[in-house]
């Protein structure tokens, strides 16, 4: 039998011990340059990108966790902001969430809520245009012109546009017929009223049940005579 | 084969008796860390991020074993002059490169295997085990299987600073041939012909990448991961091999 002595005797390597610690000391400043970050130049201050903008270009197998870390990095910047009179400050944010969806295009939180973010940051061309990019990603996902739609909506008050959207989700595989009430609804507040009477119309045909009965109400207020 | 297994043994030793298992605490401390403070940093997709995190430490803490470890495997024998005692036994040296990868690809495999046991216990806390991380964690060995590998070769002709910082760049590298002839389309012919030739021979380590995907319901392709072992074997051994004849023809 072949023996062989572990060599160096009693004489241990101490770089692993050494290597957690700095590596615990690298978190700890990671995170006080973060607070330092902030308490200089202040929660309102814009979000800055640096070496992460690089991290789109080098894959490393590490995408998903930077996509986190820039999805962490724009709650705690929004987060910081709330409760404060100054109106919310979204600069920076939208590169962000460019970039951590680029990353990880599965990532759904960014795109469920940051487009949501940018609009009442006062940009909502911003967050639609971000919107836009994740339906370049996801072509067959209802919720993303959904989205649009409402912040076409309740931001931009484009109703048609709106109305554009939510027939464009109204279409597309997983959308609930109700989105087709979205459609109409905005038809009517755009004050496009034929429009409107013709996708009620089509509601109270293709239905049964409540968006029959809501269809029905809808059309009576429109001046049209729908029998009971 | 009686040496190799000596050799491998001896080497999980000095490798466990560097305090190496210690990472297992950093793991299990990132982990269990991370995910309580995900409850609190973020309100949608907790589980997402733990796992993220999770993997990428596991990935992280297995490359930084090998680039450091396997950098210094060959060297601190011959530093220590240890080399001499071993050679002068019925070991050749070809042996002796197996032996040391094979106990460096013992730790990397017991460190992945327990960091894999952690995970699925903050899994059953977070929402219930998924039991093909076992595929995630086999595609991460293999990984790491090759990259030990590159280290042993680096360690057989030059220094261990060298060798740890070619192999972290042969790490980003491999995971970017991709984008290495994306560019290499777009050079004169020459340098094309001299980048695709380069492309080849470079580990590519995108084969491994399963995680990110993994993480986002993606399920596993068994034949792919199958093809992905044949690979890193055969590029290991090939690594080793090489290592070895390096070795033989060095004098001291």
């Amino acid at each position: 039998m072949v023996s062989v002595h572990p060599p160096g005797g009693t004489r241990r390597s101490r770089w692993v011990p050494e290597l957690a610690i700095v590596s615990a000391l690298m978190m700890l400043q990671a995170a006080l340059v973060g607070h330092v970050h902030v308490v200089v130049r202040g929660p309102h201050a814009p979000l800055s990108l640096g070496l992460e903008l690089a991290w789109r270009h080098v894959p490393t197998g590490f995408q998903n966790l930077l996509a986190d870390t820039l999805w962490l990095r724009v709650l705690q910047h929004v987060g910081g902001q709330l409760g404060r009179d100054e109106p919310l400050n979204v600069t920076g944010v939208k590169q962000a969430l460019d970039l951590a969806i680029d990353l990880d295009p599965a990532f759904h939180a960014p795109v469920e809520y940051g487009a949501w973010i940018i609009a009442d940051g006062h940009d909502p061309a911003g967050a639609l245009d971000f919107l836009a990019h994740a339906r370049r990603q996801h072509p067959d996902d209802w919720l993303l012109p959904y989205h649009q739609a409402f912040i076409e909506f309740l931001y931009r008050k484009r109703y048609d546009d709106a109305a554009r959207l939510f027939s464009l989700a109204a279409s597309m595989p997983g959308a609930p017929p109700r989105v087709m009430n979205m459609v109409a609804g905005m038809y009517t507040k755009g004050k496009l009223k034929d429009k409107a009477i013709e996708t009620w119309w089509g509601i109270h045909q293709a239905n049964r049940g409540p968006l029959r009965a809501i269809a029905a109400r809808n059309l009576r207020v429109l001046g049209v005579a729908v029998p009971d | 084969m009686r040496a190799v297994v000596a050799v491998a043994i001896n080497t999980w030793r000095e490798v466990v008796r560097d305090r190496v298992l210690l990472l297992l605490l950093v793991f299990a401390g990132v982990v269990v860390g991370s995910s309580g403070l995900m409850a609190t940093l973020t309100f949608s997709e907790e589980r997402k991020i733990v796992l993220d995190v999770a993997l990428a430490s596991m990935e992280g803490l297995g490359v930084l074993l090998a680039l450091f470890v396997g950098g210094q495997l060959l060297v601190k024998e011959i530093d220590r002059r240890t080399l001499y005692v071993v050679l002068s036994k019925p070991v050749s040296r070809l042996s002796l490169v197996w032996g040391k990868f094979l106990g460096l690809v013992m730790v990397q495999s017991f460190l992945v295997a327990a960091m894999t046991g952690v995970l699925g216990g903050v899994m059953v806390f977070t929402g219930g085990v998924r039991f093909s991380v076992l595929g995630v964690s086999c595609m991460l060995v293999l990984q790491l299987v090759l990259l030990a590998a590159l280290s042993v070769l680096g360690s057989a002709f030059t220094s261990p600073l060298v060798t740890s910082a070619l192999t972290a760049i042969l790490y980003v590298v491999g995971h970017n041939l991709e984008t290495l002839r994306m560019l290499a389309r777009k050079m004169v012919p020459v340098a094309r012909l001299s980048v695709e030739a380069l492309c080849r021979v470079l580990p590519d380590l995108s084969v491994f990448e399963v995680k990110n995907a993994w993480v986002n319901g993606v399920p596993l392709a068994v034949d792919g991961m199958v093809v992905a072992g044949g690979y890193a074997m055969a590029y290991a051994a090939m690594c080793v091999c090489l290592a070895g004849w390096l070795l033989e023809r060095r004098e001291w």
